[in-house]
């Protein structure tokens, strides 16, 4: 064998480390006998990080852990094969191991994609401990209730479902799970019960989800994703509207009955496939789209004003509420601080606290709080919606003292 | 910046190799070439100590004209000089913190911190081999400042070792021949597997590894235990030698021959044996400048014992500041001198793969020691080893943590069988299977390099909301 071919898989490897500054030289030799795209593309990543610090050049930031931190993470980003190197890396755990390459996605039995927090927070689950304050914040809601209730207004309180808890049997076969089945699963009702005994209107779309499951020809969440299906959100859109109609106030939303067909998975119903950041997924499924048709008879339309405050589920209860002739006007305020999304539109900006505090305290008719059931008592954005109703309460009350 | 980092792998290793294999027939560049590297290497992972290490060199370099020619007081000043930046850097902290929890407990609440600089434990002992050989003659002063100081920041040993003896290597600074072909790419094969190893092995056991000793004390089992026990046992192994491993290829690649720093150190049938193989840079520096100086064997029996054992504490403490490696330290001396009482002969008469277990359970509750964030979580990982009934389970395994775990049992413990050493070296015969085997190497070293690449990228879901 020839010296220079022995030489090969070292000099090769050497090559290995140039190969990524060959990337722009050749794109740029492209551009310069004027190609006008790029020779070598990258495809884009999915998922967003959080934001980099830029590194800040500046004599005397140079010496700072800072600058050199954020320098090498720019360096790391701005390789010219990230995208080939996270790709084939996923592609290589994802076909040899049967593993996700990143830690944000779980791959469970049958394929099933999985969130791990929602993994750990079912097999960890321990009702006895997360109920210690059940009664406490049940209260709470009764409160928040009682207060828009003496406004003339509705307050809604929904309980929105995991994947894990819904679909246990996916549960990847190396997962310890210590928390026994019958004590996970009374984590619900046992909540149900504290939310009735405090007399709080809420719905459950985790257990009306997981009842309602057998009835169609598919799953209740898509194999790729976290969030639950079209048809699943549709119908706790359906109980939610039930509830805000029997409350006796004059603020009602139009019923709807819906349909279904199915189609390939677009958008949430394939968040975790993408996020995977695996060129070749091989997964193959369809997910339901729902149409929704208002019950006759028809409503006069008047938006009524809806301020909504909850976690990533909310989201397709609110595209549903969007689809109706005559859709509610909805602020959407995620996980109280996080952004807003206005409907409809869905037009998303940053949340700006007083305009929220306005609405979720005097302007809307209807207010939802959600809460998925991974959160029970656990939740931030629960307690700061009742923190903010409740020093607003005691300004008013040290502004009017109530008469003896 | 780590080896196994895109900035080192893909700016600083590509520029500063090129740069020297350019210039390597210009002999007057090449070692201020080196010099400049380490210095930008060294400053880029620490700038506010490398003013100290210049300062302490500089030290060094002017006290060796006067060691050489025999002066006691200048190697107590050197050596003094550079335990005092370890104490002030490395130990500050655990004395004042202690000292003053004893003192007056009730008034601790703060003790401030002073920033550890990167491998400052393995400068110090390496500044200290300088003054001792010049003292005893086995090298001379160094002939330049600029060579003194590049062979104290020579980058490939400077974060985790090799540790160099001056002596070891001064005839290599003195003439820097010019990198040749050969030892170049013997080097970049050498520093290839090393990353393989970091990258593919060792970082994803230490994940699980760390993964079980994050438990709280009181959710450790005996299947959490042993299984923890058992990743960092590998991890350790393969993290430290992968870190050799590319140290002495990247020192290669610019033409410098350091020595092994491990030799298969879990096919031991003795702790006398593993300390021989382990960390070997470090056990030779401990016998050669401690346990020597102290009076080495030639001392009353008990005295041996002592010196061992101090030597041993003194190994502990080198690792860290913290209790835990002091005990570390106690432990292993401890075996050391039931090695010389009794331990060794009852050893040599077993079957080495018996002796070679009972030595493993001995490393590995070492290591549970060493380990171990505090006193109590060592007591709950101890306790939970020893019961089986002690129910724990919380811990899972994820598949590329089992490969690793499988490939690490090969690479620790395969060489006890003679049959597959040697089916592995006849399979090196070859200039086809050598061809063969570096084929592989770099099909891993492509994947390695993607994994580090691809690992800092953490996408979250969110983003669409």
């Amino acid at each position: 064998m020839p010296q220079w071919i022995q030489r090969l898989p070292v000099l090769l490897g050497m090559g290995l480390l140039v190969c990524p500054w060959l990337i722009p030289v050749v794109n740029w030799i492209g551009q310069t006998a004027g190609q006008p795209a790029p020779l070598i593309q990258e495809g884009a990543l999915h998922g967003v990080e959080n934001p980099l610090e830029p590194p800040v050049y500046a004599s005397d930031a140079l010496w700072s852990h800072q600058f050199r931190e954020a320098f090498a993470a720019e360096f790391d980003h701005d390789l010219p094969m990230l995208t080939w190197a996270v790709e084939f890396k996923n592609q290589l755990y994802y076909w040899l191991l049967h593993q996700s390459g990143i830690d944000t996605v779980v791959i469970g039995k049958h394929r099933q994609l999985l969130e791990p927090g929602y993994v750990d927070e079912y097999c960890f689950r321990e009702p006895q401990v997360i109920l210690r304050h059940a009664d406490e914040w049940a209260a709470q809601l009764a409160q928040i209730q009682a207060w828009y209730a003496a406004e003339g207004k509705v307050f809604v309180y929904v309980i929105t479902p995991s994947k894990v808890a819904t679909y246990p049997q996916y549960i990847p076969a190396l997962q310890p799970c210590p928390a026994p089945p019958t004590a996970r699963d009374a984590l619900g009702p046992l909540w149900d019960a504290t939310l009735d005994r405090h007399g709080v209107r809420y719905v459950d779309a985790a257990a009306l989800t997981r009842a309602a499951a057998p009835n169609f020809p598919f799953e209740m969440f898509p194999l790729g994703g976290t969030h639950w299906n079209e048809v699943a959100a549709t119908m706790a859109t359906q109980a939610v509207i039930d509830s805000i109609n029997q409350a006796p106030t004059p603020w009602k939303l139009q019923p709807f009955t819906f349909t279904w067909t199915m189609a390939p998975p677009v958008g949430i119903s394939r968040d975790l496939t993408d996020l995977l950041n695996v060129p070749y997924p091989r997964l193959d499924w369809k997910a339901p789209q729902t149409q929704v048709a208002p019950i006759p008879p028809a409503w006069g339309c008047a938006p009524t004003d809806l301020a909504v405050v909850g976690g990533s589920f909310t989201y397709e209860i609110l595209w549903t509420l969007d689809k109706l002739p005559c859709p509610p006007t909805v602020r959407f305020y995620s996980y109280f601080v996080a952004n807003q999304a206005i409907y409809p539109g869905d037009i998303r900006g940053p949340v700006v606290s007083d305009e929220r505090d306005r609405k979720l305290i005097a302007e809307s008719k209807i207010v939802i709080l959600e809460e998925n059931e991974v959160l029970t008592l656990r939740s931030n954005h629960g307690p700061l919606l009742y923190d903010l109703l409740a020093a607003h309460k005691a300004m008013l009350e040290a502004d009017h003292p109530p008469k003896r | 910046m780590l080896f196994y980092e895109p900035l080192f792998l893909f700016l600083f290793l590509p520029v500063t190799f090129g740069l020297c294999w350019l210039t390597r027939q210009l002999a007057w560049i090449r070692l201020p070439l080196l010099l400049v590297a380490s210095l930008v290497f060294y400053a880029w992972g620490e700038p506010g100590f490398v003013p100290v290490v210049i300062a302490s060199a500089l030290l060094d370099y002017s006290l060796a004209k006067f060691i050489a020619r025999g002066a006691g007081w200048a190697m107590a000043v050197g050596v003094v000089a550079n335990l005092a930046i370890l104490v002030v850097y490395k130990y500050s902290y655990f004395l004042v913190a202690n000292v003053l929890s004893v003192a007056a407990p009730a008034e601790v609440t703060y003790v401030p911190r002073i920033a550890l600089p990167i491998g400052v434990s393995f400068v110090v002992f390496e500044k200290i081999t300088y003054l001792v050989d010049v003292a005893r003659r086995r090298s001379p002063p160094a002939s330049s400042f600029a060579q003194y100081l590049t062979y104290v920041l020579f980058f490939p040993k400077l974060l985790a070792g090799p540790i160099i003896k001056y002596y070891e290597i001064e005839a290599q600074f003195r003439r820097h021949p010019a990198p040749r072909e050969t030892m170049v790419l013997d080097g970049f094969r050498r520093f290839m597997l090393g990353v393989i190893k970091k990258v593919m092995l060792a970082d994803v056991l230490g994940t699980a590894a760390d993964a079980t000793f994050d438990l709280p004390p009181i959710g450790v089992g005996f299947a959490d235990a042993w299984w923890g026990v058992i990743l960092f046992t590998l991890q350790i192994y393969l993290d430290f030698s992968a870190y050799s491993d590319m140290a002495i290829g990247l020192a290669s690649m610019f033409g410098f021959r350091l020595r092994e720093n491990f030799d298969m150190p879990y096919i031991s049938c003795s702790i006398t044996e593993f300390w021989r193989r382990w960390h070997i840079s470090l056990s030779t520096w401990i016998r050669d400048y401690l346990y020597i100086p102290l009076g080495g064997n030639r001392v009353a029996p008990w005295r041996v014992y002592l010196n061992l054992w101090l030597c041993f504490l003194a190994s502990g403490l080198w690792h860290g500041a913290a209790w835990t490696f002091l005990l570390w330290g106690a432990y292993n001396g401890l075996f050391l001198m039931l090695d010389r009482l009794f331990l060794l002969r009852l050893l040599d008469r077993m079957p080495r793969v018996l002796a070679n277990a009972i030595t493993l359970v001995i490393i590995m509750v070492g290591w549970v020691v060493f380990r171990a964030g505090s006193m109590a979580q060592l007591r709950a990982f101890l306790v939970a080893m020893m019961h089986p009934a002690l129910r724990g389970g919380t811990v899972g395994w994820n598949p590329d943590t089992v490969v690793a775990l499988v490939a690490g049992l090969a690479i620790a413990l395969g060489p006890r069988l003679p049959k597959i050493s040697r089916a592995v070296a006849g399979s090196m015969a070859t200039a086809r299977s050598r061809f063969a085997w570096e084929t592989v190497t770099l099909l891993l070293f492509a994947v390695s390099l993607c994994k580090a690449a691809a690992d800092p990228f953490k996408p979250f879901l969110y983003f669409r909301f």
